[in-house]
């Protein structure tokens, strides 16, 4: 378990985040929330996540917006991984290339596998 | 060529004139003869006969010139004895005259009853050839040939109606394969100017709402005519919109019907214009106009313009209920995939914390008991937000098969209030409720539905202020027979060129910003509200936010008769 990795979790449903910073933190992850994409460009201008868990569909900035703007930034970037409930998340997460992708519902397996692989502590 | 076409003169009509003149000729037995008709303030030749097609050598005489002009103007036959003699003293004639021979000349008027239509005109190489029986001969011929000629005349106005007739057809089958709306406006307009042999034609839509007419399609129009906006009675178009009559404006650059618009950007010299009208009502205009100086619009013009536009309406009309058609479905799809996406938030969360409760008894000797509170809080909750978004899919069902019945009983609003504000809780948290609903108002209402509705204007006003603020719930009683329920919020608001919508199945003004929602609770508000014969508004005061008003028929103690819900298509 990469004990120092820093989880960025975006997404407007309080009870999903809440659902993900739990079972994240439990597995020793450090987890941050943001509830739209602009309070999350707040935060990775705060810290630097080691990966981020981009919901797409949200009020304010939505994830297309956040992806844009996020890797407009000077870098390095983390890898952003998209939890969506759209009907293709294939092609959400391929429209804005993001490294990986779980469509909603998921299994909390499955979301703890994509997150060992791609939450790599620097 | 060019005469028979300004006359108008068909072959059925050029046979006729030229049988007249032979027959003439035959009669008087005569070497030449000629027949000119009467073309507004000239006389055009238009039949001759004889071995050097008498001595007509001019095309175009004025009425009163030469020999043939005299007869036209004074009306009476004229006698000429020898080319000496002639009174016009026309060079040309007394020239041609001598070069063929010709001696002596009569010329007979030929009436349309009092109206001199035209000439005939007799030449020999005789002098003193004529009397005073060919000239009665001469003058019963011309009668019958008038007759002869106006006869020709309505048999070639007819063949010409046919013939647009056929045009409007042929024009018409290539309407019908076109469906889609914007590619058939600009199919009509290419049709227009190849069936009036026009360069510029504009259809232009009726919108009902800002009460203009509005461009949807042309031919032979640069880009700017998109932004022209006609209100009712503005140049022609806009004329032909309020009378809901064709119009044709010859000199449009000194007319009132100019607009100035079009004055500045094109230079059309005659315009003419044909209302769009699917069973008497106004859908459009069609207009088309010309720039070169010497052509005019004509009654002809007209009557084809109408005959299309009565075919191009109907295809208009076939191509929007399609594009209704095919919006529908693209909405039902849009709904299903955004009611999938609400479905699937809860069932994330169920599935989610169900797991992690599982993962926590399999893993740990003593399961966190705050964090097992945690997951069936969030279970508990999400169930019942799994539950209330089955109830709208339910709801919409019932609504739209008329199955939704009402369960009236005389209900205190007050309390009905209090309990649905006490059962918000946390989802308040960061708002200012103020509720004012002291007063004793009683009506016959279904509490449950009701609660539904206040419920779902209460989720919108939260939902719809982000940031907080404050949320105010009033009960009232503007008449004896009304109560009222408002629900104010000093929130987002709805943008107002989205309000008119608002009430719309699957409608959401902030679909763009992914604010969650099936765009269903406004609709079945409005609907359950209609039911219990009240209605429902929303109002955008001027200092933001929004404020719903429901009112209800409040009252007495006879509760009403349930009313089925009526079926919305």
């Amino acid at each position: 378990v990469s004990a120092e990795a820093h989880i960025l979790v975006v997404d407007d449903d309080a009870t999903i985040r809440d659902l993900i910073e739990i079972v994240l933190s439990a597995e020793g992850y450090a987890v941050r929330t943001a509830q739209h994409g602009a309070a999350a460009l707040e935060l990775v201008a705060q810290s630097r996540p080691n990966l981020i868990l981009l919901d797409m569909q949200m009020p304010i900035l939505d994830g297309w917006g956040f992806a844009r703007v996020y890797r407009q930034q000077p870098g390095p970037h983390a890898p952003i991984v998209v939890l969506t409930a759209a009907r293709d998340a294939a092609a959400r997460a391929a429209e804005i290339q993001a490294d990986g992708y779980l469509g909603k519902p998921f299994n909390l397996g499955e979301l703890l596998d994509l997150v060992g692989q791609h939450a790599h502590p620097r | 060529m060019a005469v028979e076409e300004r006359l108008r003169l068909g072959t059925q009509l050029t046979e006729t004139l030229a049988r007249i003149t032979e027959e003439a000729a035959g009669l008087l037995a005569v070497e030449g003869a000629g027949l000119r008709l009467v073309d507004g303030d000239e006389l055009v030749r238009v039949a001759t006969w004889g071995p050097v097609g008498g001595v007509m050598a001019r095309e175009r005489l004025r009425i009163g010139e030469s020999l043939s002009g005299q007869v036209a103007a004074s009306g009476q036959p004229l006698i000429l004895a020898h080319t000496d003699a002639d009174p016009s003293h026309d060079p040309v004639y007394r020239a041609m005259a001598e070069q063929h021979g010709f001696r002596s000349w009569l010329g007979v008027p030929l009436r349309d009853r009092e109206r001199v239509v035209g000439v005939l005109v007799m030449q020999s190489r005789t002098e003193q050839r004529f009397g005073a029986a060919d000239v009665r001969l001469l003058e019963a011929f011309a009668g019958q040939a008038a007759v002869a000629i106006e006869n020709a005349r309505l048999f070639e106005r007819e063949r010409e109606r046919r013939r647009q007739l056929e045009a409007v057809r042929e024009v018409t089958l290539r309407l019908a394969g076109e469906m889609e709306l914007a590619p058939l406006l600009e199919l009509i307009s290419r049709l227009v100017s190849e069936l009036l042999r026009v360069e510029s034609v504009a259809v232009y839509l009726w919108d009902e709402t800002a009460a203009t007419l509005v461009p949807r399609g042309w031919h032979g129009y640069p880009d700017w005519l998109r932004e022209l906006r006609i209100g009712p009675g503005e140049g022609v178009a806009g004329t032909v919109a309020q009378r809901r009559a064709g119009l044709i404006v010859d000199d449009y650059r000194s007319t009132p019907y100019a607009h100035p618009a079009v004055l500045e950007r094109a230079e059309p010299r005659a315009v003419i214009g044909e209302p769009l009208l699917y069973e008497g009502e106004l859908r459009g205009v069609i207009t088309a106009s010309i720039q070169e100086p010497d052509r005019k619009f004509d009654e002809q013009d007209r009557q084809l313009l109408a005959l299309f536009a009565a075919q191009a309406v109907i295809a208009i009309e076939h191509a929007r209920l399609h594009g209704e058609a095919r919006e529908a479905v693209r909405v039902r799809d849009e709904f299903l995939s955004v009611a999938a996406h609400e479905l699937k938030t809860p069932v994330t969360s169920l599935l989610g914390f169900a797991q992690m409760l599982l993962r926590q008894f399999d893993r740990q000797r003593s399961p966190d008991e705050r964090l097992i509170r945690r997951a069936l809080q969030a279970i508990e909750q999400q169930s019942r937000r799994l539950s209330r978004l089955v109830t709208e899919l339910l709801d919409l069902s019932r609504l739209e098969g008329g199955r939704l019945v009402l369960d009236r009983e005389l209900t205190d609003l007050a309390s009905l209030v209090e309990s649905v504000v006490a059962s918000l809780g946390d989802s308040a948290s960061g708002h200012t409720l103020v509720v004012r609903a002291s007063l004793q108002v009683r009506a016959p209402v279904d509490p449950l539905r009701l609660e539904q509705v206040l419920t779902n204007l209460l989720d919108n006003a939260i939902k719809y202020s982000p940031d907080g603020g404050r949320i105010e719930v009033e009960l009232s009683q503007p008449s004896p027979e009304t109560a009222r329920l408002a629900v104010r919020d000093h929130g987002i608001g709805i943008p107002p060129e989205l309000r008119q919508r608002i009430f719309d199945r699957y409608y959401q003004a902030h679909s763009n910003d992914h604010l969650s929602g099936m765009g269903l609770g406004l609709y079945i508000s409005r609907q359950i509200a209609e039911l219990h014969g009240g209605s429902i508004r929303a109002e955008f005061p001027p200092d933001g936010g929004s404020c719903f008003i429901l009112d209800l028929p409040a009252g007495s103690g006879d509760t009403a008769p349930s009313r089925r819900a009526k079926a919305t298509r």
